[in-house]
């Protein structure tokens, strides 16, 4: 093995010409951290996945269907004439580059495969070459590219590099979605027998057991009891929540990771404290308890299949509406293709209507679903809630706009009211990290696998950077965020680019806030982490009388 | 940084030394950030060069920081330690989850002192500032020593968090375990 360069060698092998490699010859470099495992052979035969079959990232050989190449072109035939918007995709791009510098794949690790514009081109050039007549007369030259083996590998790395954030499509000039595309090309990668286990094993899951990490009903309802005991322990309060039972004005479906893993599981307290306080009539589902959709990360049809169970419980419960917890890509399925997929909702469902404040969400008329923060925003603005944030006062907290109920559904505000009502002090991270621009966290799509972490740390830089930037200028030491994903991902992000941040699920903050009825001392949070001093000492006197007027007051500063 | 007894035998020497690099101090910056883009595909180098907002351009902007920080801390008598040793983390931070290897990652550190002789061999008093350069070398030396100790906990940390994110993940259903066996046990 050679010694690497000198410091002499360093300076005289820069080179500043153009690649002397096009990128259409460049092959895919598999290193280890920067791709999934494969989908195990007997998860994708219990799928029905055609050709399913056993392969590894680093062989030469992937094993692919003999007729591999008709697979692909009949699967890329049906898309495109189904799907009138990928068509669109292929056709539009005049390859401007408003893209080029806004994926953090690109960001953090510079590779211009990762450009969102040359990502797609890497589908268009085989577009170009098989559905074009320029691209069939000229083939390179029209910009098409022949399909072969080493085409497929290198989809299989970059669109598994792609966290379908759509950070991209909000620069594009024409709106070319390649979220989309990443669907569409994971999905021809499919028809292959190419998944990662890290998404397919969730999809089935959620069909066999309900939820990703295929816990029983009978475990799911143990560990919801456990959390209530944590509850009582903690606040005083017996809470003894619904689960699978008929004749309730609500579901309530939150993402299984707030019921399993932590932090996820303090939001799911929170949750539950708000619905008590309420007194919510409400249930729990086992069959529908995964409100995440990593189908939608793969296959239309998988998406559908999964979603599909929220309509079929809702109608099999016989509620008159869905109330959905924090979660990202849940929202993105049922804001931008839930009606049209499954719809229209049972009969029986009704436009969800609040039943603490009167308030009628028209907006979500066709799907019958309510975000959880439009919900309690709603609650707050009306002086429902008796909130103490001074419970919260040793956080500074900022907000993660999470890329799929931002960019996916317009959830902006909402969840910034609700953290204002219930902390004192928020710092915004800076403009263009925040809102539609918001920075994914670089796990998304089913990246938040742990043999990838270099590759979800590359991709969580930019975000990992502002972070930092408000927790040395601010004093930030808590993130919070309204996605489930993000509250996997983002603890190892926080902890490698700002270490001492922690990260909170909205909900979890307003369960610390939220003054009970018939509540104990709160002298700890819903962690288990001793609450500020002051506010502790101001519970046992101020607690029946806090005035609700002062919700909604917290401060925010802009850098 | 301290200085060693070498250090302050050559005093006058490294004043002579510091007048013919600190007028050299833009180029310096300049060559040693294009061999740091340098080590990115080309693709990417017109971005790092180019964009200056520390949020669109993170890479770009940690990249020139540390340029700026390294040569206050060899041209500075009184430079601030603290300041350069969070610029280096900070690059090298970035550079120990990107596509190098543990020595393209942080050897790239080294250029700098190439540079540094150019300039002295130039001068044409190179016998006279040799030993001056030679300690600037030493603090050269230093800092990638620490550079290497950063990227070393970086990668030491992704393990770790691969571990921590396990039992983040499993945690009920560990919690929920340990609970029926502590029931079967009693």
């Amino acid at each position: 093995m050679p010694l690497p360069p000198d410091a002499g060698q360093l300076l005289q092998d820069l080179d500043y010409s153009v690649p002397r490699v096009s990128w259409m010859e460049s092959k895919a470099v598999f290193n280890t951290g920067f791709f999934c495992w494969p989908a195990r052979e007997d998860t994708m035969r219990a799928l029905k996945i055609p050709a399913a079959h056993s392969w590894n990232v680093t062989d030469e050989d992937w094993h692919l269907p003999e007729n591999w190449e008709k697979i692909i072109h009949k699967a890329l035939c049906v898309y495109l004439e189904k799907f009138r918007s990928l068509k669109i995709f292929m056709d539009v791009c005049v390859r401007c580059g408003a893209c080029a510098d806004k994926c953090h794949f690109y960001l953090g690790g510079g590779d211009p495969k990762n450009m969102p514009v040359l990502r797609a081109e890497l589908l268009r050039s085989v577009y170009r070459q098989d559905f074009t007549l320029a691209g069939k007369l000229l083939g390179k030259a029209a910009g098409g590219r022949k399909l072969d083996k080493e085409v497929v590998k290198e989809w299989f790395y970059y669109f598994y590099q792609c966290t379908e954030c759509r950070r991209c499509a909000l620069y594009c000039p024409y709106g070319i979605d390649t979220a989309e595309i990443t669907l569409i090309v994971r999905a021809l990668l499919l028809e292959l027998g190419l998944g990662t286990q890290w998404i397919m094993e969730p999809v089935l899951n959620c069909k066999r057991t309900g939820n990703h990490l295929g816990i029983q009903p009978h475990a799911f309802k143990e560990i919801v009891e456990m959390l209530c005991d944590d509850i009582e322990d903690l606040t005083g309060v017996h809470i003894c929540p619904p689960i699978n039972e008929k004749g309730h004005e609500i579901l309530f479906i939150a993402p299984s990771g707030d019921i399993f893993a932590e932090p996820g599981i303090f939001t799911f307290m929170g949750y539950l404290l708000l619905f008590h306080e309420i007194g919510l009539d409400y249930t729990l589902s086992t069959y529908a308890s995964e409100g995440g959709n990593f189908g939608s990360f793969v296959s239309p049809s998988l998406m559908r299949e999964i979603n599909a169970k929220m309509y079929a419980e809702a109608g099999r419960l016989g509620v008159k509406w869905i109330l959905g917890g924090e979660c990202g890509h849940m929202w993105r399925v049922i804001h931008q293709f839930m009606e049209t997929m499954n719809g229209p909702a049972p009969a029986g469902m009704i436009t969800p209507r609040s039943p603490v404040t009167g308030t009628v969400f028209t907006h979500a008329a066709n799907t019958k679903v309510v975000h959880i923060a439009e919900f309690s925003a709603d609650l707050i603005r009306h002086k429902k809630l008796n909130l103490d944030p001074a419970r919260n006062d040793h956080l500074v907290m900022t907000f993660h706009d999470s890329c799929n109920v931002t960019r996916g559904m317009g959830l902006i505000e909402e969840p910034r009211y609700v953290l204002k009502a219930v902390c004192n002090n928020f710092i915004e991270m800076p403009e263009n990290t925040i809102r539609e621009r918001t920075f994914c966290c670089g796990s998304g799509a089913g990246l938040n696998a742990d043999e990838i972490m270099e590759l979800r740390m590359r991709g969580g830089l930019p975000r990992g950077n502002a972070l930092r930037y408000v927790q040395e200028e601010h004093g930030v030491n808590a993130m919070a965020c309204v996605c489930a994903l993000d509250r996997a991902a983002l603890p190892a992000l926080a902890d490698y680019w700002a270490p001492g941040v922690s990260i909170t699920g909205l909900h979890e903050l307003v369960g610390n806030a939220l003054v009970l009825r018939g509540e104990k001392k709160r002298d700890r949070d819903l962690r288990g982490e001793d609450l500020p001093t002051s506010a502790a000492d101001a519970d046992s006197a101020s607690c029946p009388d806090l005035d609700p007027k002062d919700a909604g007051q917290g401060e925010e500063r802009h850098v | 940084m301290k200085k060693n007894a070498g250090a302050m035998q050559s005093g006058h020497t490294e004043e002579e030394l510091l007048a013919l690099l600190c007028p050299c101090r833009e180029d310096l910056l300049r060559r040693w950030t294009e061999a740091f883009h340098a080590t990115y595909p080309f693709a990417a180098s017109g971005l790092l060069r180019s964009r200056k907002d520390r949020f669109a351009n993170p890479v770009g902007f940690h990249t020139d920081e540390a340029a700026k920080a390294l040569l206050d801390g060899l041209f500075s008598r009184n430079s601030d330690e603290e300041s350069l040793r969070r610029a280096v983390e900070d690059i090298v931070r970035i550079r120990a989850v990107q596509d190098f290897s543990p020595e393209q990652a942080v050897g790239v550190f080294y250029a700098i002192k190439e540079l540094l002789r150019e300039k002295v061999m130039d001068s044409g008093r190179a016998a006279h500032l040799m030993p001056a350069l030679l300690l600037m070398e030493s603090r050269v030396d230093a800092v990638i020593l620490l550079a290497f100790g950063v990227y070393a906990r970086c990668r030491e940390k992704l393990c770790m968090q691969r571990v921590d994110e396990f039992k983040r993940r499993h945690s009920q259903i560990l919690r929920l375990a340990e609970k029926k066996a502590a029931r079967t046990r009693n």
